[in-house]
């Protein structure tokens, strides 16, 4: 496995991500918040590129739409929430959010944003079945495949390869 | 060659307190928890001495000693526009109610506006009508023991909201409420001495002025004795690593320090100087320790790796290097 780092259950399709092949160029960034604000803005962005420069490693994040989300859990509003009409995914209806921020607290993963202009939290919602960072990623480090028997395996691979090395004490 | 640092939002290795929530929760919180803890102590001292100080104007009978017993609910409906002025879009604060099945965030908001509600018809009845508390119907009663469960459950919420936050270590232990609600009691027991102090001045002062001055005095240092056993638990149960331990050792130990401070200060007026600026000094150390308590635990928030991000510094050797970031903490609470 080449360090593909995050699969999640969905329905249907799922975002995946290959720090490996990712040059942290940031396209998807530049992309993603011209297709959601209009504004080549990327601190604006639903996707954010973590470094670790001083070895030449970058990874894209983007919200896993967890099974448990904790966004959803917290909000206060119920404004991010499952959408059934979508696949189930975790959505923020900007009409109802109050700009809390409790759900960026919450994840794990640090995903939801503050949107400084709008006043509220977004994330990613996979441009709506079309991801423009999966788009115009060059070196395709970012997919939107399948969540399917493949792409379990490959979880499992990964978890497993994880608990070894916690194990190692590494 | 100098290169420009890496932002801390794409740094992995500086793993940054959280800035979503800053003073303006930290006063959320404060008031909530002093205006119920006085509520709290206040109905307690109520119901053990019924102090009461009639005044009559225009032929009509005012309580003014309920007044400040039952003031809690004034100092929490002050603390709640605080929450409100943190919110990105102000206008819509009134959805932050409907999702109490699972957000603490809106249980807070229905817990607090009820105890606001029903402390506020507490302290309104009583004051106007005093009579309430000689014939004292079921009803009333009733009245009494719902506040005052809506008041515990104020001052205990605020440290619920934070223990709610799983993946703050700092947050996320049930110490943390429990916490909230001493340094609620506390902090409430010392509104109701220094208001009462303030109607020393402005009434004659009778036998219950100084009944009641001496009962707060006992209830404050003993509250003070278990917030400082509280807060030395906390930090024995806080296990991280050398440097975050180090940071939250700090901010406890300052806590400690307010505490003691203000412990001193009401052991010197119990038992060698019944002076009343022992009592102010007092009431200043708790109020900025109790303060400083909500402030700290909100700016040391730290969040736990992400575990793609440990998954990718053991695949890649990287040893982790520093991992909250001095610079970054301060600069948060600069604006």
């Amino acid at each position: 496995m080449a360090g593909v780092m995050r699969i999640f259950p969905m329905d249907e399709k799922v975002l995946v991500v290959d720090h490996e092949r990712c040059t942290g160029c940031r396209q998807c960034e530049m992309v993603c918040s011209v297709f959601h604000t209009g504004a080549s803005n990327p601190s604006r962005s639903r996707v954010k590129v973590i470094k670790w420069e001083d070895v030449g490693l970058f990874l894209p994040m983007t919200c896993n739409h967890c099974e448990q989300a904790y966004c959803v859990e917290v909000c206060p509003t119920k404004a991010c929430h499952r959408d059934p009409a979508n696949h189930n995914w975790v959505t923020i209806d900007k009409k109802r959010c109050i700009g809390c921020r409790t759900c960026i607290i919450a994840c794990p993963f640090g995903h939801p944003f503050f949107d400084v202009q709008e006043r509220v939290t977004v994330k990613c919602d996979y441009c709506d079945g079309d991801p423009q960072c999966v788009r115009f990623c060059e070196v395709k480090a970012i997919s939107f495949t399948d969540a399917d028997k493949t792409n379990i395996s490959r979880r499992r691979e990964f978890a497993n390869k994880f608990a070894d090395l916690m194990k190692q004490g590494r | 060659m100098i290169t420009e640092p890496t932002p801390p939002i794409r740094n992995p290795n500086v793993q940054r307190p959280q800035r979503e929530w800053g003073w303006e929760i930290a006063i959320y919180l404060y008031m909530a928890g002093m205006g119920a803890g006085s509520f709290v102590v206040g109905m307690f001292t109520n119901w053990l001495e019924n102090p009461s100080i009639t005044i009559q104007v225009w032929g009509f009978s005012f309580d003014i000693a309920k007044f400040a017993l039952f003031g809690g609910p004034i100092l929490v409906a002050m603390g709640a526009p605080f929450l409100i002025l943190d919110l990105g879009i102000k206008r819509r604060f009134l959805y932050a109610c409907l999702n109490p099945r699972s957000s603490w965030v809106a249980r807070g908001f229905l817990i607090l506006s009820t105890f606001i509600v029903l402390g506020l018809a507490i302290l309104v009845i009583s004051f106007f009508y005093p009579t309430v508390f000689t014939k004292r119907p079921a009803s009333w009663l009733a009245l009494e023991i719902l506040s005052l469960v809506f008041a515990f459950a104020t001052a205990i919420y605020t440290g619920v909201l934070l223990k709610s936050v799983k993946y703050v270590s700092l947050w996320n232990t049930p110490l943390l409420p429990i916490l909230f609600l001493v340094s609620a009691l506390s902090t409430g027991t010392l509104v109701l001495l220094l208001s009462t102090l303030g109607y020393g001045y402005l009434v004659p002062r009778g036998e219950w002025f100084y009944k009641m001055i001496n009962l707060w005095v006992y209830f404050g240092q003993v509250l003070i004795l278990i917030e400082c056993f509280v807060l030395a638990l906390y930090i024995m149960v806080y296990r991280k690593d050398d440097r975050e331990a180090s940071q939250v050792y700090h901010f406890v130990l300052r806590e400690i320090g307010w505490l003691i401070c203000g412990g001193i200060a009401l052991f010197l007026y119990a038992y060698f100087l019944k002076h009343p600026i022992l009592l102010i000094a007092a009431g200043l150390f708790l109020f900025i320790g109790g303060f400083s308590l909500r402030l700290q635990v909100l700016a040391q928030g730290v969040k736990e790796q992400p575990p793609m991000y440990r998954w990718i510094e053991m695949t890649a050797n990287i040893r982790p290097s520093e991992r909250v970031d001095d610079h970054v903490r301060k600069s948060l609470w600069r604006g």
